[in-house]
């Protein structure tokens, strides 16, 4: 027999891997870098544009302020109690929505998915109401709800239902079936089942589902706002809009743009730390 | 093997099992006939291969065996009480990795004592040997994904042992890996099966395989599928790949290949027949 060692041969092609790496990472050091100039450039272009064509009054930006005036108005807008109450409600009423809708929304997932009978069950009811537009639930859920920000967090609260449930269902059922019947031969009682392989099988899919919903968060929380008033980014939107301070619309978008952005970061940072092994390799 | 593994910690005690499959029929509905009448034994301590034709209703024979699946007809029998379902008493080594790609080497292989409740110093020692046996010492806390092909196999080939089975099924567990790698693992479980003399059902597509590792080799039809002839393989053991060359491999290997070839003609010419009555 020629080949008798293969771990140690094994050992020996994952070494050249990593060096492999180590090189690929090297290439891409430094804050300018070539690809970050790349998109260091194109945002620059975008600014310049909006800029001449608000100046120049060219539509459809001929009423539009023009980037300077909205910087302005930012300057003017983020010291004011008003501003930090905005993101603090928005924000607020986000969290609990979301909370609430991962709470219910993996449970019931999970079981839709591992259990044939519950999915039986759950599954036509939720499937027929997922279709109905978010917005249509507005009225509805101002007459259920006594207290606006009940009806706010519960239109949040579908918002992250949605996406969650049906990813974490998706994400079980395409666990391959040899992992839950191996498992089984192996001694597994069904809590053993569902904590070691049904949960950490499904994760990816459940932070998928967390990541999409997060975006449906902010539509949902700005238009709520604008409808059922209060506070809040979406709210101070209308206000603006009502108010005929143009800027500040424009400094509002960027705001909740940027807010969705550290939300969404936040649960792809918890994310990919909770599944670290689909990152290695 | 030059490779040394001496085993001065832990070891398996495995009792060996006999394991009978007799007279099961098995069906996934009309005209899709996968088991017709199918028996055999795999012998207490013996290393038996099932050999058939891709799609013949091999994996059927391995859901049955371990539980996943229903008997409608027949009986598996595991030393003469039937089998019921799924236990660590028969295990099963599948097709493609079943390892848990979210646990470490280690943690996958001492799965199966820890959801039993079993005293883990004891599991760490059986473990450690183990992961020796069969060398891969050194990735204990690798996840899957880090580790070949052939690694895995041989991950997922401890992870059954550790729960000293008494009868280890294994579903072409070959499947898709190189030449070279494919020996080194019928080296591997050669050797295993010859430290521990656990009952093996060894699943196959290829002819060689079977009667290299086995002693005694069951034929099957195309589907659906029925026992079409056993033979033993009396060559000795510890075996070797010199026996590849042998006098007595050669006689076994151009018997099966003489059956083998019955089979194809006859599958291609009910084949035939069907084409020309549409």
């Amino acid at each position: 027999m020629e080949v008798t060692k293969p771990s140690h041969e094994n050992a020996t092609v994952y070494r050249k891997y990593s060096a492999f790496q180590r090189i690929s990472r090297k290439s891409y050091q430094g804050v300018f870098n070539t690809s970050n100039l790349r998109g260091i450039l194109s945002l620059a272009a975008a600014l310049l544009l909006w800029q001449v064509f608000s100046k120049y009054k060219i539509p459809p930006l001929a009423l539009v302020p023009t980037p300077h005036e909205v910087l302005q108005e930012a300057i003017r807008f983020v010291p004011t109690r008003t501003f930090w109450w905005s993101v603090i409600f928005s924000s607020g009423r986000i969290f609990v929505g979301f909370f609430t809708g991962c709470l219910l929304g993996i449970p019931l997932g999970i079981f839709m998915g591992w259990k044939r009978h519950v999915k039986n069950v759950a599954f036509p009811v939720y499937e027929l109401v997922r279709p109905v537009p978010l917005l249509s639930w507005v009225p509805l859920s101002v007459l259920m709800f006594p207290l606006t920000e009940v009806s706010i967090v519960f239109l949040l609260f579908l918002a992250a239902f949605y996406p969650i449930v049906i990813n974490t269902i998706l994400g079980v059922e395409n666990l391959p079936a040899s992992y839950v019947n191996g498992a089984l031969s192996l001694g597994s009682k069904p809590i053993d089942i569902l904590w070691h392989v049904i949960i950490p099988g499904a994760l990816p899919s459940i932070f998928t589902g967390m990541a999409l919903s997060i975006g449906f968060e902010w539509v949902a929380c700005v238009a709520a706002e604008m409808l059922a008033g209060g506070f809040g980014l979406g709210y101070t939107i209308w206000e603006a809009y009502v108010f005929s301070i143009y800027p500040r619309i424009i400094f509002c978008m960027f705001a909740i743009g940027l807010s969705g952005y550290l939300f969404g970061a936040v649960v792809r940072a918890v994310g990919s730390q909770m599944t670290r092994w689909r990152q290695i390799y | 093997m030059t490779s040394k593994n001496t085993n001065d910690i832990g070891s398996v005690n495995v009792e060996p099992a006999e394991m009978e499959m007799r007279g099961v029929y098995a069906s996934f509905g009309p005209g899709k006939e996968v088991l017709d009448n199918v028996s055999f034994k795999v012998g207490k301590g013996l290393f038996t291969c099932l050999c058939g034709p891709s799609g013949s209703g091999k994996s059927t024979i391995v859901n049955l065996l371990a539980g996943y699946m229903p008997i409608d007809i027949g009986e598996c029998l595991i030393e003469g009480k039937p089998a019921g379902k799924p236990g660590k008493d028969r295990l099963v080594v599948f097709q493609e990795t079943a390892l848990l790609p979210w646990k470490t080497l280690w943690e996958n292989t001492i799965y199966g004592p820890m959801v039993q409740g079993k005293d883990l110093m004891e599991i760490a020692d059986k473990a450690e040997y183990l992961i020796n046996l069969v060398g891969l010492t050194g990735f204990e806390d690798r996840y899957p994904n880090q580790l070949s092909g052939g690694m895995q196999r041989r991950a997922e080939l401890i992870r059954a042992l550790i729960n000293e089975p008494k009868v280890l099924l294994m579903d072409e567990p070959f499947r898709g890996l190189d030449a070279m790698t494919r020996e080194i693992m019928q080296e591997y479980v050669t050797k295993i099966f010859e430290e521990t003399s656990v009952s093996i059902l060894f699943i196959t597509a290829e002819l060689e395989e079977a009667i290299f590792l086995g002693d005694k080799v069951y034929f099957l039809t195309a589907r659906p599928a029925r026992i079409k002839k056993e033979m033993d393989i009396d060559l000795p053991r510890p075996r070797k790949f010199d026996h590849l060359a042998s006098q007595k491999f050669l006689d076994l290997q151009r018997e099966a290949i003489k059956t083998v070839d019955e089979e194809s003609q006859r599958a291609f010419s009910v084949l035939l027949k069907g084409e020309q009555r549409r």
